[in-house]
């Protein structure tokens, strides 16, 4: 059982890992024996396969990373804002705003956050546009265009599946906030939202690693990321100072059991931002704290990558 | 090598740096596979080294240079040490040579 299990576990390394290193793994399983505690060292070996190099290879890679890191947890936070404009906009919630200066603080400082975020998100576009433009003129094709083509079309099957969506949720026009047309319209928005921006970030992060960005390039739009953590952490206060100060002066309004999206109750709604603004901050300061000098590959890849590429094998045929 | 500088490669190794001077001292002695590495690595004293970190240990040690693949033997792939890799491992021996005996030195100095 623990063998088959082994196996499984294998899978979780990247494909180019196991093509290089899959066989003598195996036999090397197979000598060493598999209980718990080697499946749970395979698991962290698969993960470091799969992330580590990415997070520990020259300070050039780590920066791409944690750029396209800070990509992701800037999207998480518009999703956390997202949820948190729709609750905020119904009468309880702006009254509430209007009467208590803390309420209308709190609601400020995450619409300061996300302006900030969205500012140093333009300033690093700028930054790195002129790479963006070098890599789109090569002559022989560049490597940046499929995935730089995958990111625009996500964004635009984003726009036209909202539409879609919207277009759906007029025509079925659902009076009853909790009735399956109105779940279906949130749902697959909240999915479609969900699978366009993944798609997108995942292909940001490839033009990213493979972008020639040079270093002074490179170290403001590390910079511009700091930026944009630093509105992640006022946005995140932000919506504490909210929620705490609608609690203490607006308690009826915090307790409401349908004020949330689709009718849920408040709290949970809040809670939930939270812990979608608190991981995306996380994310993005565990990336860009490893941007700092130190710990720097003693042979830098020039146009690194994030993947996990394999060194040759068997340069000596001498036996062992 | 100046008496603080600090031990070549393995730093940039975080938490795989103890496990991979290990793999490197064991390599010291001659080619060897991977069940062979971690039996000589409890032999020498070490720590019991798992799949997944030895070949974690293994990667980053060939991606730079430091070890190389030899001619597999029946799916069991031999490595060994490369003229970098004795170089950085003789240097973090004497590294951790010097703050051993500085260390038993001071102990031996000390008021007991």
């Amino acid at each position: 059982m623990t063998a088959r299990l082994a196996r499984l576990v294998l899978r979780l390394y990247p494909q180019r890992w196991r093509e290089r290193y899959g066989p003598e793994y195996e036999a090397l399983l197979d000598d060493h024996g598999v209980d718990a505690r080697t499946l749970a060292d395979m698991i962290h070996g698969a993960l470091d396969a799969r992330f580590g190099a990415a997070l520990a290879g020259s300070q050039e890679r780590r920066s791409r990373v944690a750029l396209a890191a800070s990509l992701w947890a800037f999207v998480a936070f518009a999703a956390a804002c997202a949820g948190f404009q729709k609750m905020g906009e119904y009468d309880d919630f702006t009254a509430a705003a209007s009467h208590h200066a803390a309420i209308a603080a709190g609601r400020d400082l995450v619409y300061a956050g996300a302006g900030v975020i969205a500012c140093a998100c333009c300033a690093g576009a700028l930054v790195l546009a002129p790479a963006l433009w070098r890599g789109l003129r090569r002559p022989r094709g560049s490597a940046i265009v499929a995935p730089l083509a995958v990111a625009a079309g996500a964004t635009i099957a984003f726009a036209v599946g909202i539409a879609a969506i919207a277009v759906f949720a007029h025509l079925a026009a659902p009076h009853t906030v909790r009735g399956p047309a109105n779940v279906a319209v949130v749902g697959a928005w909240a999915a479609w939202s969900a699978l366009c921006a993944a798609v997108a970030l995942a292909a940001a992060g490839r033009v990213l690693a493979r972008l020639e960005i040079g270093a002074a390039g490179l170290h403001r739009a590390v910079a511009l990321a700091w930026l944009g953590a630093v509105g992640l952490a006022v946005g995140l206060a932000g919506l504490v100072l909210w929620g705490v100060a609608l609690r203490m002066q607006a308690p009826a309004v915090f307790d409401l059991s349908d004020g949330g999206v689709l009718s849920t109750p408040t709290a949970p709604t809040w809670a939930a931002q939270l812990v979608a603004g608190g991981a995306a901050l996380g994310l993005a300061l565990a990336a860009l704290s490893r941007t700092r000098a130190g710990g720097a590959s003693p042979r830098p890849r020039t146009g690194a990558s994030s993947r996990w590429s394999p060194p040759p094998a068997g340069r000596s045929s001498s036996s062992g | 090598m100046a008496p603080n500088a600090p031990a070549p490669d393995l730093a940039a190794f975080g938490r795989y740096a103890d496990p991979a001077l290990v793999v490197m001292t064991s390599l010291s002695a001659g080619p060897m596979h991977g069940y062979a590495i971690i039996q000589d690595v409890e032999a020498m004293g070490g720590p019991r080294l798992r799949p997944g970190t030895l070949y974690a240990v293994l990667a980053r040690l060939e991606e730079r240079g430091l070890i190389e693949a030899l001619a597999p033997h029946d799916r069991r792939r031999p490595y060994r040490l490369t003229a970098a890799g004795a170089v950085a491992l003789r240097a973090q021996l004497e590294h951790l040579r010097r703050v051993a005996e500085s260390g038993l030195a001071r102990l031996e100095a000390a008021p007991a």
